[in-house]
């Protein structure tokens, strides 16, 4: 019987594919993350790859998935496992680790305040309003007007607006809190 | 009074950068809610509302760069947009080109080009909408006539949660048991298959559909 080529499934991803997937994805974590979670992006990445792997084992691996299938439910894998790292603070292992769990925040504690700047500019943007305090995070996120007006799709001049009221305000408790601006 | 640009770097530095030790916020949206959020994939007001989480959330605001970072880098869908009649355009001049110019040996000069337009022009289905637990319809543009869909819906941690094949409609309709533990305001992922009626089969991007509830 001849083989009837339009019978097969579209084409998953190839390993070429699946490579570059992975280049890229631990490209992004490097790039976005503080050096603590940076240094675990391999772990982070072949976590997330595990995961994916295991969701679409029922329906063929990930020769059944498209690309842009593929893409979205990798974006999203990497995105749970990065925040999990979050709750779940690594622990040095050898001798510390005999000596019982570590609490957290005690693991690889920053010696130079940054804890608490974080803490205090956390604090600090709690108090501000909703509006001022979502165009002040897009300052510090380090975008343009423009690009904050973008993403939270309000006028250039309004955000330019919230954002100069909110640094002001988030200035000023940072002030009252003992934290040198 | 403005903040002087070195304050901004070390507040920015610090906020973006949270330090080893910080905790998640509780309340996190879920990976799909932020991942629409910050590829502007998703309504005004529900972007606003990750936005606000981002604020107070140091694990989420990795979460949130990160997503950015791979919305922006990821590589172009391949379901063209590209108008019919440039496709055919295109594939009328590369004909040409083959026919009357010169061959270079055994080389497959179509590598790499679609042998045929896409069935479906999936770029006219709306991605996001916000569909009730009793008429969770999926709906999208139909293949020729006598095609048939396979239809697959997951959680956003990429639990199937329904799955239909042999349908000879352009729509689907998730049963409410089906939906019965997804809490309101989820972002569930849906994709089709079109089974054309040659057999030839063609896949559609992965679409979101937002479980109707309270604000996300």
């Amino acid at each position: 019987m001849p083989h009837d080529d339009t019978s097969r499934p579209a084409p998953g991803p190839s390993d070429a594919a699946l490579r570059s997937l992975r280049e890229r994805l631990l490209a992004a974590v490097r790039r976005c993350s503080p050096p603590w979670i940076a240094n675990q992006a391999e772990d982070i990445v072949q976590a997330a790859l595990i995961r994916l792997s295991q969701s679409c084992s029922g329906g063929g691996g990930f020769e059944a998935l498209g690309a842009s299938y593929l893409e979205t439910v990798a974006r999203n894998a990497i995105i749970d496992e990065t925040r999990r790292r979050f709750r779940r603070p690594e622990v040095p292992l050898g001798d510390d680790a005999a000596r019982g769990p570590v609490p957290r925040g005690a693991v690889d504690r920053p010696a130079d305040g940054a804890l608490d700047l974080d803490r205090a500019l956390r604090s600090c943007m709690a108090t501000l309003g909703a509006a001022r305090r979502a165009a002040v995070a897009c300052r510090l996120l380090g975008y343009s007007v423009r690009e904050a007006a973008e993403v939270l799709q309000w006028s250039v001049k309004k955000v330019e607006h919230l954002a100069l009221r909110g640094m002001d305000d988030l200035r000023s408790c940072l002030e009252a809190k003992g934290v040198r601006p | 009074m403005s903040v002087p640009a070195s304050d901004l770097e070390r507040w920015s530095r610090a906020w973006r950068e949270p330090p080893p030790g910080t905790a998640a916020t509780p309340g996190c949206p879920d990976a799909a809610t932020l991942s629409a959020a910050a590829a502007g994939e998703s309504a005004p007001a529900a972007r606003r509302a990750v936005m606000d989480h981002v604020a107070a959330c140091p694990a989420c605001v990795v979460a949130w760069r990160l997503a950015r970072d791979l919305a922006a880098t990821a590589p172009p869908r391949r379901v063209s947009t590209v108008p019919i009649r440039l496709v055919v355009a295109a594939a009328v001049l590369l004909t040409a080109l083959l026919v009357g110019g010169p061959r270079r040996g055994g080389a497959t000069a179509d590598a790499g080009w679609r042998t045929a337009p896409a069935a479906v022009d999936w770029s006219a289905v709306t991605s996001g909408s916000v569909l009730p637990l009793g008429r969770f319809t999926l709906r999208w543009p139909a293949g020729p006539p006598g095609s048939r869909y396979e239809v697959r819906v997951l959680t956003p941690a990429l639990d199937a949660i329904d799955r239909a094949s042999g349908l000879d409609r352009a729509e689907y309709t998730v049963p409410p048991a089906a939906l019965a533990a997804v809490p309101a305001a989820t972002h569930l992922l849906w994709r089709v298959e079109v089974v054309l009626p040659g057999g030839r089969r063609e896949a559609s991007p992965t679409f979101e559909a937002v479980l109707e509830g309270a604000e996300p």
